[in-house]
């Protein structure tokens, strides 16, 4: 188990440090409207990851969303050329892309195909058939009022970010506070013990990949529309990001937990440095260096600093498995309020 | 008799809690030496020093009479103390020979030595007169056979000192004597063995002697033709315990359940009825098809073919959630695997179950929560009794009242019980035998399978003997004995 609330407030640290950083690597970085840019160009990372972090939550992954995107996005580039309205065709393009999150689901629940290699399946599957599509053409010329989703704003506040923020909220608010969040963390944590306690494990599971589906389909209009493009190579290394940002984010890849603040928290860190960097004119490669030690350096990190500390000392007293004593066992502080009938 | 190993005044403390107080011990070469106490008494804090798991706070080990340190599993090991774990570890894909060598392989200049290790295993195998088939796979050997193979194994790096902690667990009767058959074979060739037991019955078939712990001290240690049972449940619990079999008087209600001609798996044609108020055992030996029917029942294994009626009515069991929808719930056998969410709290625990109830429009309503979670332990007296702490880190036996109370809190009208009282201690079993026969004047309907007899004569009002996936025989309260219930198992 990890402690949530001291990783949240580790990764605030952190944010607040990589800000500070970046403001004196560029002096263009520390300016509202850049930074509202950053944010804005975050917001299918940011999006995406929350998906993601549910499902890590349940001890899965999803490697297959960015190619999601780039087909959903090639998908609704060409309903638009053969003559469909654009926001039908975005609406269809999401509805399909909600479809192959469903296949993943299929595969996985049906079939007990892992879900690291189910989705490293339709990760090449999914670009591939954008590929094959879109034979590197690449549609655009949309129209304006498509084109003004991705760029336009509300009272300064970009709309991708608006929506951006709503689904965090909204997702944050349904982990924490509802029966289907529970069953997120039963499940990650005893996958059989959940199945036996009554969780409908695969219904859950099917959700939250056909929720990745949906969620990546939406990130490929909001790009489609900012880019002013859909592209096969759409969004090219974008599972990286995703999975770093939910890692980095709290999310323990061996299951049962991960906090959706932390995901948006950590979508952030990435952001900054990453448009630090770019301001302070450090190479793109560097960049994607840089992930990768996020990825990997964030999981040995919480091996050690994230593990929930309040039990650490029951735990010891405890390790004598059976035998120390639950009587003389200490409460935390915590635990004790805890009893107090309410 | 010379002594082998002597323990003196032995302490040890985990923050907190003393596990340990100046505890005596000493074991004799081909001695038996049972060492029993509740869960928390302290016997595996005291095991795990002599095998270098734990360091002793004070106090002093000899070891052949020479005085010895003990700092790490390894010096245990070296001096000739090996432990054979509780849980089988066992590698099911490698074979027996590879499984014996598996921490301890002979090699020259990086390649394995087979033909060395084979006759090293030979050696030790004939020496003590205990066999294995060298080349067969462990996943094919049966339970006691896999047993052996770990003796063997503590055997090989010449163990002289033995821990055996609950060797029987998971055995049934023919197994476990098939065990202590080969367990006395090592006392007469002179190996010294620390037997750790929660059935006591098993002791007095083989230990010669019995220290008894409670609270991390010892109570007495004596010859066991010095003792009774009932001496040492007394001293184990520091208070006299008449019988932990409930007085019940049933009083069988209407059938609730009806179960016709189902299959699946191992099972061939099983019809069954239950009655509401009513404790139904199911006997039979391991494979007989007890675990399951059990998950059909629940929905976990569906049926291939047969019929399931409640209250007269069919109802189909696709899924467990099915199955508690109609008011069956289900006590796992391996409660640690699949009756718990061990990593997570008692209350996450018990509401995970029944988040349906404290939920409105998929929202939780914490206050409900707790106050479920809360009257759940109160009325369960699962200790220590705080909602957030972590089920890992409960005793066997609060850890199978955790599993109760997330059902009955639902009030479930049938619950299915698959081995409840497996690995938990005198108390404990009491506290459960309680419960049930508290369900039963409920009007629950109870199956409860088990492979302790006494326990089954007990408790039910009616038990069903299954064998080989068929009933062999069902009989009512009267015809109870444990010599039908054998017969009727493996005839």
């Amino acid at each position: 188990m990890r402690d949530v609330k001291k990783i949240e407030l580790i990764l605030l640290g952190i944010m607040v440090f990589v800000f500070v950083f970046m403001s004196f690597l560029s002096k263009q970085f520390l300016n509202v409207s850049t930074l509202l840019q950053i944010m804005q160009l975050s917001a299918e990372l940011g999006i995406m990851a929350i998906p993601m972090t549910l499902i890590v939550i349940t001890g899965g992954i999803d490697l297959s969303m960015a190619s999601t995107l780039a087909l959903s996005g090639v998908i609704m580039g060409y309903l638009w050329l053969f003559g469909l309205n654009i926001w039908l065709a975005a609406i269809l393009a999401v509805v399909f892309a909600g479809t192959a999150g469903l296949f993943n689901a299929v595969m996985i629940t049906k079939f007990d195909i892992p879900p690291l290699l189910a989705t490293l399946g339709t990760w090449a599957l999914y670009r591939g058939m954008a590929t094959g599509i879109d034979q590197g053409r690449g549609v655009s010329g949309f129209p304006q009022g498509f084109l003004k989703l991705g760029e336009g704003t509300l009272m300064g506040i970009p709309y991708s970010l608006l929506i951006w923020a709503t689904i965090s909220i909204v997702i944050y608010f349904i982990v924490i506070k509802t029966r289907f969040g529970r069953y997120l963390f039963a499940i990650g944590n005893n996958e059989t013990g959940a199945l036996y306690s009554g969780v409908p494990v695969k219904k859950i599971k099917i959700i939250i990949y056909v929720l990745a589906g949906l969620l990546a389909g939406l990130a490929a209009v909001i790009y489609t529309s900012r880019v002013g493009a859909a592209k096969s190579n759409a969004d090219a290394n974008g599972v990286l990001g995703i999975v770093a940002a939910a890692v980095l984010g709290g999310a323990d890849v061996k299951g049962g937990s991960g906090t959706i603040f932390g995901t948006t928290i950590a979508v952030l860190i990435i952001a900054f440095i990453d448009s630090g960097l770019t301001l302070a004119n450090i190479q793109q490669t560097v960049q994607e260096v840089i992930l990768g030690i996020i990825l990997v350096g964030s999981i040995i990190f919480y091996e050690y600093v994230g593990k929930s500390k309040i039990r650490y000392s029951l735990t010891l007293q405890r390790d004598s498995s059976e035998e120390g004593d639950t009587k003389s066992s200490l409460p935390t502080e915590s635990e004790v309020n805890n009893t107090r009938r309410s | 008799m010379s002594e082998m190993l002597r323990l003196e005044e032995i302490s040890k403390s985990f923050p907190g809690v003393r596990a340990l107080k100046n505890v005596n011990f000493s074991l004799k070469r081909g001695e038996i030496h049972a060492l029993v106490g509740e869960n928390g008494a302290g016997k595996s804090t005291l095991v795990k020093i002599i095998s270098g798991v734990y360091k002793a706070d004070s106090g002093r080990i000899f070891f052949e009479n020479k005085k010895v340190k003990i700092d790490n599993a390894n010096d245990a090991v070296f001096l000739g103390i090996s432990t054979v774990h509780q849980s089988l570890v066992v590698f099911p894909d490698l074979t027996v020979l590879e499984n014996l060598f598996i921490d301890n392989y002979s090699s020259s200049k990086g390649l394995i030595k087979w033909k060395v290790m084979r006759e090293k295993a030979v050696h030790v195998m004939n020496e003590f007169g205990i066999h294995l088939s060298l080349d067969q796979e462990a996943r094919t050997l049966s339970a006691p056979a896999q047993k052996l193979l770990q003796i063997l194994r503590a055997l090989l790096k010449k163990a002289k000192v033995l821990i055996l902690d609950e060797p029987t667990a998971a055995l049934t009767v023919d197994e476990t004597e098939l065990l202590f058959k080969n367990v006395k074979k090592l006392k007469n060739r002179g190996i010294g063995v620390i037997y750790i037991s929660h059935l006591l019955e098993e002791i007095f078939q083989l230990a010669d002697k019995v220290t008894v712990l409670r609270n991390g001290e010892v109570v007495t240690s004596q010859p066991l033709s010095e003792l009774t049972l009932a001496d040492i449940v007394k001293n184990m619990i520091g208070k006299e315990l008449r019988s932990y079999y409930p007085k019940r008087e049933s009083k069988p209600g209407p059938v609730i359940l009806t179960v016709r001609n189902l299959r699946k798996g191992i099972l061939k044609n099983i019809s069954l009825k239950l009655r509401k108020g009513e404790i139904l055992g199911i006997a039979g030996i391991l494979g007989a098809g007890r675990t399951t029917l059990a998950k059909v029942l629940f929905g976990i294994l569906k049926p291939d073919k047969g019929t399931i009626l409640l209250n007269g009515k069919e109802i189909k069991i696709k899924t467990p959630l099915d199955a508690i929808d109609n008011g069956i719930v289900y006590v796992p056998e391996d409660k640690q695997r699949q009756g718990l969410i061990l990593r997570e709290s008692v209350r996450f625990n018990i509401s995970i179950a029944n988040l349906k109830t404290i939920t409105k429009h998929g929202i939780l309503d914490l206050s409900k929560e707790n106050f479920m979670v809360n009257k759940a332990i109160h009325d369960f007296e699962i200790d220590p009794p705080f909602p957030g702490f972590q089920v890992l880190h409960l005793s066997g036996g609060n850890q199978q009242k955790v599993v109760i109370a997330k059902w009955s809190v639902r009030n479930a009208s049938i619950i299915i019980m698959d081995e409840p009282t497996q690995g938990i201690d005198v108390g404990s079993k009491s506290q459960m035998y309680n419960l049930m026969s508290m369900f039963a004047k409920d009007g629950k309907a109870i199956i409860l399978i088990s492979s302790d007899f006494n326990e089954l004569i007990n408790m039910c009002d009616r038990i069903i003997v299954l064998r080989k996936g068929m009933v062999s025989g069902e009989l009512d309260k009267s015809e109870f004995s444990i010599d039908k219930v054998i017969y009727l198992s493996t005839k």
